[in-house]
């Protein structure tokens, strides 16, 4: 038994151990006062922040304040020559190398400006780095420029006051961009108000396979409802709370209402509660016939891998184009095509934000203005290039702009930017989000 | 034991670390593979080209990588050794709280003292550097140096090095002639654990490293949730390989010399 006795008093130790480390590294709420001046307007935000008390000498310097321009001019003098840190998400080749050549080239040769792209895997992982920089008291001198971002992500810096701005105001090249259309002036139906600027639009698409579904697909959620039963083990969706699984949920939800507004306001779970019964038996009907008897759910990468092996007959994502790019880029057969729903698909806008520390504000100013110029709008349209939805109103541009932007030929297997804007609707309220993915999990993926 | 059987042992641990990576050597060369052909229908390089394009940032990763690993390294055998020596051949007072806390970082979820450790960091200045991300690695690196060294020590025991001493040796010379060569095949073991430690660190990169220090791990996590696999495989190519080299030179000299088994293979 003596062994016994030893394993005890080591067990004990352990966990007195941990129990010291937990209270070390355990967070207490502590309200942060912030005030910030930015372009002359003063905002008192108060931001409850979980603040990890340490031992640790008091942060140095707390009176610093983010640099203040009140002209383009002066944002171009402070810009020059600098060093801008773009946090985006890495894993596309194509964007990687895109934005070191369309962005990156022209910021060197105009403005001196060197753009260094730090790949993220989640963006979440820099809204973490801008929250713990805040904990530690870096009001200036941050690491991070800017952050390609959106949705939810947004929402949180944005709410706890860490984001700088509001500057579109001050980017001349803001006048290219309609803010009175509310797909622009609200990001998942929060307000934008000046503190991100737009570069690229993006809107929901199912991608099918000619060769199994044949050339007309079933535009309606009642035509598919049949095409599942007629063909079981081809169709499924990724589970929630992946993102695009979210997203077709979202969809059915518009779909069970009749149109996307009931869920652009405040969340009300008696307007839920009425549409919610139909979307639910929806998904229950039509499981036994999905991909694998809808046991399993695929994550939204291996989609793509189901589709372009056959082993199902669609795919889904916000990437109009991104079918007819995957075609060219061999990750698709070439019987790829893609189509909206007659009720409509979501549609949102990637924008740029500015953490409230950042080192280089006036440089992230330059690169945001760059991206809405006509010129890179055009890049970013072209086909061949990145094949993405402008985000810019090319109402707006010259003539000469708009010429050549009706002159791009589309992808093979991209639908013309006037069906998809006839088909776009606007993203609910991230409140409605969470209730659909929590119903979804107890109604759909417990039954 | 027989030598013929010893390399037998070698050549199929060999293979079995080699194996997995022909598909990954294939996927690095496909433009189009899908499901059930057994190889891809059409071939490319533009995996390869994409590498060692300066967009990828796989070269400045690569170089970043390999100096962390072995500054890393370095500083574990510094502070690891003396404290692998004293937990094996010494007693005192609180010897197992000492154990255990030394071992408290592998234990522990990384990311759990990472978040405490960063916001310190920034309070230092160290994020954003080549010291702090290279200190930041040193703690997952640490234990296995002592884990490994405590054991090697233990059966190498004082004995030669107190001969070497009555026979009028300094401790300096009795470190380099006495010591050192005994311990050093388990040295090169426990450095090839804090080698591939520091050379796969994601999390403590990126939060630490601040976007200004790029590995190759940073390169590279991005792109296996993505859908581009030939890009996926030859960065990860890039990745494997240095560590296969460290991994092949290592069990090389095991395989010479196999006096060092012992310390280890006891542990």
């Amino acid at each position: 038994m003596k062994s016994a006795t030893k394993f005890h008093r080591m067990a004990i130790v352990m966990l007195v151990g941990l129990t010291l480390l937990a209270a070390c590294a355990a967070p207490t709420p502590q309200t942060v006062v912030v005030t910030q001046i930015v372009a002359g307007t003063p905002v008192q935000v108060e931001v409850t922040r979980e603040v990890s008390v340490t031992a640790a000498p008091q942060p140095t310097a707390v009176s610093e304040t983010p640099p203040v321009y009140t002209s383009w001019d002066e944002v171009l003098a402070a810009a020059r020559g600098t060093t801008v840190y773009w946090h985006m998400w890495g894993g596309s080749d194509t964007i990687n190398g895109n934005v070191d050549s369309d962005i990156g080239g022209p910021m060197r040769d105009l403005y001196g400006i060197t753009l260094i792209r730090v790949p993220l895997n989640d963006t979440a992982d820099a809204v973490n780095k801008v929250l713990d920089e805040k904990a530690a008291g870096v009001e200036t001198g941050g690491s991070i420029d800017m952050i390609w971002i959106n949705g939810e992500n947004f929402k949180t810096l944005k709410t706890a006051g860490l984001v700088y701005g509001p500057f579109t105001d001050l980017l001349p090249n803001s006048k290219y961009v309609n803010w009175d259309d509310p797909a622009m002036a609200f990001d998942f139906g929060f307000p934008v108000e000046g503190y991100e600027s737009p570069w690229g639009h993006a809107q929901f698409v199912m991608e099918y396979d000619t060769a199994q579904v044949g050339d007309t697909p079933p535009t309606t959620f009642e035509a598919l409802q049949e095409w599942i039963h007629a063909n079981p083990d081809k169709f499924t969706y990724p589970a929630v709370p992946d993102f695009t699984g979210s997203v077709f949920i979202r969809h059915l939800f518009i779909w069970a209402a009749g149109g996307p507004d009931p869920f652009l306001g405040d969340f009300d779970q008696a307007t839920f509660d009425k549409y919610a019964p139909k979307v639910w038996t929806y998904l229950n009907d039509i499981e036994p016939d999905l991909w694998r008897g809808g046991q399993t759910y695929p994550e939204a990468a291996a989609m793509t891998d189901l589709l372009a092996n056959k082993e199902t007959a669609f795919n889904m994502g916000y990437g109009p184009a991104g079918a007819s790019l995957n075609i060219a880029k061999g990750i698709y057969p070439e019987t790829i095509r893609t189509f909206v729903f007659d009720t409509g698909t979501l549609a949102n806008n990637n924008y740029v934000a500015i953490p409230f520390n950042a080192n280089n504000p006036a440089g992230a100013m330059v690169v945001a203005n760059y991206m809405i110029s006509p010129q890179f709008q055009l890049t970013m349209a072209d086909p061949n290039r990145w094949g993405w939805l402008i985000t810019a109103d090319p109402r707006l541009w010259g003539q000469h702009d708009q010429d050549v932007l009706a002159s791009y030929e589309l992808g093979v297997a991209t639908l013309s930017a006037d069906v998809l804007a006839a088909h776009a609707l606007p993203e609910p309220n991230g409140a409605w989000v969470t209730a659909m993915e929590e119903g979804w999990i107890k109604n759909v993926l417990e039954k | 034991m027989n030598k013929s059987w010893r390399w037998l042992a070698v050549i199929i641990i060999i293979v079995a670390v080699l194996a997995p990576l022909i598909p990954q050597l294939i996927w690095s060369f496909t433009f189009r593979w899908y499901f059930p052909s057994l190889l891809p229908g059409v071939w490319g390089t533009q995996a390869w080209e994409y590498v060692f394009s300066k967009s990828s940032r796989v070269g400045e990763g690569l170089i970043n990588s390999l100096n962390l690993a072995l500054v890393t390294s370095l500083f574990s055998i510094a502070v690891g050794l003396p404290a692998a020596r004293a937990l094996a051949l010494y007693e005192f007072r609180g010897k197992s709280l000492v154990e255990w806390l030394l071992m408290v970082p592998i234990i522990v979820p990384g990311i759990v003292v990472i978040m405490g450790i960063h916001i310190l960091f920034i309070r230092y200045r160290l994020t954003g550097t080549f010291l702090g991300v290279m200190l930041i690695h040193l703690i997952p690196c640490i234990p296995y140096m002592i884990l490994v060294m405590s054991g090697v020590f233990a059966n190498y025991g004082t004995a030669l090095e107190d001969t070497a001493r009555t026979l009028g040796a300094s401790s300096l010379q009795t470190f380099w002639y006495v010591t050192l060569p005994g311990i050093l095949p388990g040295l090169l073991v426990a450095t090839m654990f804090t080698f591939l430690i520091s050379w796969s660190q994601y999390v403590t990169t990126f939060l630490i490293g601040g976007g200004r220090i790029i590995t190759l791990p940073l390169v590279l996590f991005p792109f296996i949730g993505g859908a581009n696999h030939a890009a996926a495989a030859a960065i990860s190519l890039v990745f494997v390989a240095p560590a296969l080299a460290v991994l092949i030179f290592i069990s090389r000299s095991l395989a010479t010399e196999s006096s060092i088994m012992g310390g280890f293979g006891r542990l």
